[in-house]
């Protein structure tokens, strides 16, 4: 008896893996797992957090190697939003623009949103995932109108400037009497603008 | 491990480029041996006599997307991470043509010019002449036509996404358009063969 031809087992391989692969689904999306673990360790080493006061020092320097997502309601959005940041509802996350290799920071009013959407994220393998601790309430109470009173007298400037460079201001006994006005500046509301970061220049482009 | 390396930022610029060039000396290689460096092999597959280059690209299209597919299902490999070309359908079947013509001419298409080349032969190197001649003509004369090669954006299509598809039955369709293509290949060349005996 001839031995089987090369060709003939290939053939045979071919339709066994392409008949496999009628049956086994999607490659782009698959159930999520989480590895508690990694995300406990990502917790107790503070690698899951940023603090108002840092993304502030980011924003001013300019750094563009994050992108920061307000996961709050649209309307919420266009009312105010930090410098920079684009609105992504927390039911669309995965199905964003948000690249897996991107340095993504989260925030919503408070903790509780931006942590939900922390652990999806992170359990989709997305790499760099921080929430903004405190959420917007701690932008406005760290970054915009911040207390500055128990301060030295280095640290007030440094965060008084902080404060003004985001069109807040600080809480200072200096001026006590002085009420503090509790709504947020005003940030001009993208008209017509489509929801995201402008896309760097132009894609490089790939291929052959 | 998480895949593509390069966009999960396992190495650089730098290195990437290293590697392109080591996977490139491999893929040249390969097509060497395969025989696609002999201009006249190539050719003989719009006449039906050898049908190789087929079989080749068919085997290689084949085993790439049951490699990006399954390692994509298990997890292995982030397939939205990887690139792929926006779809401008007139000017990329005009281009497609183009090529062809190229090719049916030549008797060779870009990459097999560069093995050809490699290989020393004259041929290659006038066919790679011409195909750095004419990237700098289009180069030049990109801002006549850039309308019309933008034109058609239809974004960053696929054909389960398009057709509505799931990508297990795309791959499935594909492979055995594969395993058909091979049939007719086998069958064409000997038909092509007893023809040529006959003569």
């Amino acid at each position: 008896m001839k031995k089987p031809k090369i060709e003939l087992i290939l053939a045979i391989l071919l339709l066994f893996f392409a008949v496999i692969a009628l049956f086994a689904g999607d490659p782009y999306s698959s159930t999520l797992k989480i590895n508690p673990m990694e995300l406990s360790l990502n917790s107790t080493k503070g690698h899951d957090k940023v603090t108002p006061t840092e993304l502030a020092e980011l924003l001013i320097a300019g750094d563009q190697e994050y992108v920061l997502v307000d996961l709050r309601a649209e309307e919420e959005y266009l009312q105010y939003f930090i410098p920079g940041a684009i609105n992504i509802s927390p039911m669309n996350l995965l199905n964003s623009e948000l690249m897996k290799n991107q340095r993504i920071i989260l925030y919503s009013s408070d903790d509780l949103e931006s942590g939900k959407s922390w652990i999806l994220l992170k359990a989709a393998k997305y790499k760099d995932v921080r929430i903004l601790s405190g959420g917007l309430d701690g932008w406005k109470n760290n970054v915009l109108y911040p207390e500055i009173q128990a301060l030295s007298e280095n640290e007030r400037s440094k965060i008084s400037q902080i404060s003004f460079h985001f069109g807040g201001q600080p809480k200072s006994d200096a001026v006590g009497s002085q009420t503090v006005s509790p709504d947020l500046p005003k940030i001009q509301a993208p008209v017509n603008v489509p929801l995201s970061k402008p896309k760097p220049a132009r894609k490089k482009r790939e291929g052959c | 491990m998480n895949f593509p390396l390069f966009k999960f930022g396992f190495f650089g610029d730098e290195v990437s480029l290293v590697l392109a060039f080591v996977i490139g000396i491999g893929f040249g290689f390969a097509l060497e041996r395969a025989g696609f460096g002999n201009a006249r092999l190539l050719a003989a597959q719009f006449y039906f006599t050898d049908m190789r280059v087929l079989k080749v690209m068919f085997s290689a299209i084949v085993t790439a997307m049951f490699g990006v597919y399954f390692f994509g299902l298990f997890g292995i490999l982030d397939i939205s991470l990887i690139y792929t070309t926006d779809t401008f359908m007139l000017p990329q079947v005009i281009g497609g043509l183009i090529l062809g013509i190229g090719f049916v001419i030549g008797g060779y298409c870009p990459g097999t010019s560069a093995v050809s080349l490699a290989t020393g032969r004259i041929d290659g190197l006038v066919y790679f002449i011409g195909v750095a001649a004419g990237v700098f003509v289009f180069g030049e004369l990109f801002p006549l036509i850039e309308n019309f090669f933008v034109s058609g954006s239809m974004g960053n299509v696929s054909l389960p996404g398009y057709f509505n598809l799931s990508y297990g039955f795309v791959v499935f369709a594909v492979a055995i358009m594969a395993l058909g293509a091979f049939i007719a290949a086998e069958w064409g060349e000997k038909k092509m063969a007893k023809k040529a005996e006959g003569k």
